[in-house]
């Protein structure tokens, strides 16, 4: 099962693109809306992260997110209008049983680790595993690691081996070709990689297969609270994947 | 408890400093000794204890109430298992040769871990009460002492308390290497790196700790509570003591300060005061922080789970909540609202506060806009009126966290006084800078409708001008004494019974600084302590302190605390405490929500 999600992960790009030619001229100025759950131990930089790609502010010492925060950003990604819907969750682990909620209908989830706290990709990697045993299968993961400034060598220095990195790029990046997960760096304080991470992922995610079925959605389930949400991502990609076939 | 000192051969060409810290270490034992009545006779301690069942309280305020509650044998029992643990934490210190900061970290996990509890206790009480004596201690040596001597000195001695001494006489050590915990939140709270053993940490006005019934740590509002668990230790000693005898301690009473015990099924809550609070106002506080963590986890987990494991680290799951619990021990110490078990209005036309009590309707539990710790509106489900210990809750978590600012969020969170079994669903918003809508229902998937909501809301709000209005409500500091006009007055705090809401007007002019401010409020507490007390409460209450005459004054359906300047004459007060309750009686309505609608 997860081999076969897996796969369609990977395909997916190819047949984005080969599809998008004839729909893009119709759908260019209406956003498509990507459902993105952000996911990681507590104190990784979950909400600093966002913060950079929302506001592309950064703040010190900022206290942990309750529950869950709703934040939107439209992006540009060639001729399509992207509106993320970012469910930016909290990390501490009484928060966890809550987590379903907010995976359960994205369509891409960022999962991330702190490149200084070897504990944290322990936590990631088994945030990926439920992520693959339960959301959806088609989801998109990105695997970020954050907080690369802390472990940025000055200018024309080679890396020292005491930065403070305990997550070497090699290990980490061998575990996500593996798991089939998209692979950044960031600094959330800096701001490096972040639009990357959104960027990669709006352009994996086969975006003209969640334009063609809005009307749809609205005549099945008349006004839904989750414009555009909850039940076309249920449906969607297993419909049009078969489609394709 | 004996002192013995090192005799170890490398003390031999003992330094004057060394010296001087080593005969002075052992003077403070002898002198500081509170459990032993014999060698203080002066020292009055007084322990209050009371059958839970009977509630009859018993006080024992002579000398010799330690050997009477035999606290001092509860002590000595634990020496058997400290000295154990000393010899083993003393040989593994031996065994290593290790470089100056891997002494002091061993050190300092030394007297952290649990280890000869009879002199943690020394240096619990003693970093209390004894703080003169410290800091003498510390101007007296010199910034930099002979560093290595003293190491050696530690290698050798068990007594943790005289490694305090070596810290204190290291100047530039106040802030050892000792690696920080922040496996529970990345969040760095602003006493959080406190060191314990400092006279900094033990020179705080009040402390409050946190334990679980086994002496697990759990928060403590200064420091980290990792590196006091010795401390929390003596706290559970002292605690099961009297369990054991099917008793409960509540009070403790040395010098300034008192001990004050809120045992909570799993959790015990201990204030540590010398504000002048009285126990039950202290025990109160306590009831908040109890009720902050119950909003977080629920009575019903936090049943099960010491049901289940009695020994849990519950840190791991209150991760997070610290700045909450932080924010609240800081807001009940300049909150009347706590205190007086009420919640504070912005002061607004009735005519606006209708007009958006009206927009607010909406299918829910509550809906409520908010700024600062004062309420612009509620609205509430017919029959589930809202209890202002609850709303102080909500108050603490929207203030409480910078995280709500700017972003639509969505929170489990527990009311205990509406339910203390189940988690409702708070949506919290900023409408504008200042105000906040919060959104509260039972079901935990309504996010979309709530946030689709708030935007109808902020339309209408926006749309009828009272969005403008509500925020420059908001931003005002409140009204001014001098918009009432009565000769004298310079400050109040009016409580109306009927509506469990209060009104005070702004800090102006002789309290706008902190320190007048605090000094002002002590005078209220100490009023409202002496009021509400359970031997005698008081109708009114006529006090004259050297800057203030206070009054209080308590009738069925008001209480009122007014500050005059100390040379008024009492007509001339009773005559303007009249003026005054006329002005509330005819703002009242732009004072307080009269009647709050209902959905």
């Amino acid at each position: 099962m997860s081999n076969n999600s897996r796969q369609s992960i990977s395909e997916s790009p190819a047949r984005a693109g080969g599809e998008s030619n004839n729909l893009q001229s119709q759908n260019n100025l209406k956003p498509v809306q990507v459902k993105l759950v952000l996911l990681g131990e507590a104190a990784v930089g979950k909400s600093s992260l966002v913060l950079r790609f929302v506001n592309n502010d950064f703040q010190e010492n900022k206290e942990p997110t309750i529950g869950a925060a709703f934040l939107t950003q439209k992006c540009r990604l060639e001729d399509k209008v992207i509106k993320f819907e970012i469910w930016d969750t909290a990390g501490q682990e009484r928060f966890h049983s809550l987590a379903p909620m907010y995976y359960r209908n994205a369509q891409a989830a960022v999962v991330v680790y702190d490149v200084t706290k070897s504990q944290s990709l322990e936590k990631a990697k088994s945030w990926v595993k439920e992520l693959q045993r339960q959301a959806n299968p088609n989801i998109v993961i990105a695997l970020a690691g954050n907080k690369i400034d802390l472990v940025q060598p000055e200018e024309g220095e080679e890396e020292s081996p005491e930065s403070g990195r305990q997550v070497p790029t090699d290990e980490a990046k061998a575990y996500a070709a593996e798991a089939g997960l998209l692979f950044f760096e960031t600094s959330a304080k800096k701001g490096d990689g972040v639009r990357d991470v959104f960027t990669e992922i709006a352009k994996k995610i086969p975006l003209e297969l969640m334009m063609s079925p809005r009307p749809r959605q609205i005549v099945n389930g008349g006004p839904s609270p989750l414009p555009g949400l909850p039940r076309v991502n249920g449906q969607n990609p297993g419909q049009s994947s078969g489609c394709s076939c | 408890m004996s002192f013995s000192l090192p005799k170890s051969p490398l003390l031999s060409p003992m330094s004057p400093i060394m010296e001087d810290v080593l005969s002075d270490s052992n003077s403070v034992i002898t002198s500081d000794e509170p459990l032993s009545p014999t060698l203080q006779p002066q020292r009055k301690f007084s322990v209050y204890k009371t059958k839970p069942t009977t509630q009859l309280s018993l006080s024992v305020p002579s000398t010799k109430a330690y050997s009477s509650s035999s606290a001092g044998s509860s002590v000595k029992s634990f020496n058997a298992i400290s000295n154990l643990l000393d010899s083993s934490i003393n040989g593994e210190n031996r065994s290593k040769e290790s470089s100056v900061d891997d002494y002091l970290t061993k050190i300092m996990n030394r007297s952290n871990s649990a280890s000869s509890t009879d002199n943690e206790y020394l240096t619990f009480c003693k970093g209390f009460i004894d703080n003169k004596n410290n800091k003498k201690r510390n101007f007296s040596s010199e910034p930099e002492s002979d560093m290595s001597l003293d190491f050696d000195a530690r290698n050798e001695s068990i007594d943790s308390d005289s490694s305090i001494e070596c810290k204190m006489s290291n100047g530039h050590l106040d802030m050892p290497a000792i690696p920080i915990d922040e496996e529970y939140s990345g969040y760095r709270r602003k006493y959080g790196h406190e060191d314990p053993q400092s006279v900094t940490w033990s020179r705080h006005r009040k402390h409050f700790f946190i334990l679980s019934s086994s002496g697990k740590p759990i928060y403590t509002r200064y420091g980290d509570e990792s590196r006091i668990s010795s401390y929390m230790g003596v706290i559970q000693a002292i605690i099961s003591f009297f369990v054991d005898a099917e008793d409960s301690l509540r009070c403790i009473n040395a010098g300034n300060h008192k001990f004050v015990f809120l045992l909570k099924g799993p959790l015990y809550l201990v204030a540590v005061s010398r504000t002048n609070e009285s126990e039950s106002q202290l025990r109160e506080q306590l009831n908040y922080l109890y009720n902050q963590i119950l909003s977080v986890l629920t009575s019903t987990q936090l049943t099960k789970i010491y049901e289940q494991r009695m020994n849990f680290d519950l840190r791991i799951l209150l991760g997070g909540t610290e700045p909450f619990l932080d924010k609240l021990a800081n807001s009940m110490s300049d909150e009347p609202g706590f205190m007086l078990g009420s919640i504070q209005c912005v002061r607004m036309s009735k005519e606006l506060r209708d007009k958006v009590g009206n927009i607010l309707q909406i299918d829910l539990l509550y809906a409520m806009l908010i700024t600062n710790y004062k309420l612009i509106t509620l609205l509430r489900l017919k029959k589930h009126s809202l209890h202002s210990a609850d709303l102080h809750l909500v108050f603490n978590m929207v203030n409480g966290s910078s995280t709500f600012r700017s972003v639509e969020s969505w929170t489990p969170i527990c009311l205990p006084k509406f339910n203390n079994k189940g988690f409702l669903h708070a949506y919290v918003c900023y409408i504008t800078a200042n105000v906040c809508l919060l959104l509260i229902s039972p079901d935990k998937d309504k996010f979309f409708e709530l946030s689709d909501a708030k935007n109808t809301i902020v339309e209408q709000l926006t749309a009828c001008d009272a969005l403008q209005g509500i925020e420059a409500a908001s931003k005002s500091e409140g009204y001014s004494i001098a918009d009432i006009g009565v000769a004298g007055l310079r400050h109040f705090i009016y409580k109306s019974k009927t509506c469990l809401q209060y009104t005070s007007p702004a800090f102006l002019a002789s309290y706008n600084n902190p320190r007048e401010k605090r000094r002002l409020f002590k005078l209220y507490r100490y009023t409202h302590d002496r009021m509400h007390s359970r031997v005698r409460p008081l109708k009114v209450h006529y006090y004259v302190s050297p800057s203030e005459t206070i009054l209080g004054w308590i009738t069925a359906t008001f209480e009122l605390y007014a500050a005059f300047g100390p040379l008024i004459s009492k007509t001339a007060l009773t005559n303007s405490s009249l003026v005054l309750l006329k002005w509330i009686k005819k703002e009242e309505e732009n004072l307080f929500i009269m009647n709050s609608p209902v959905f």
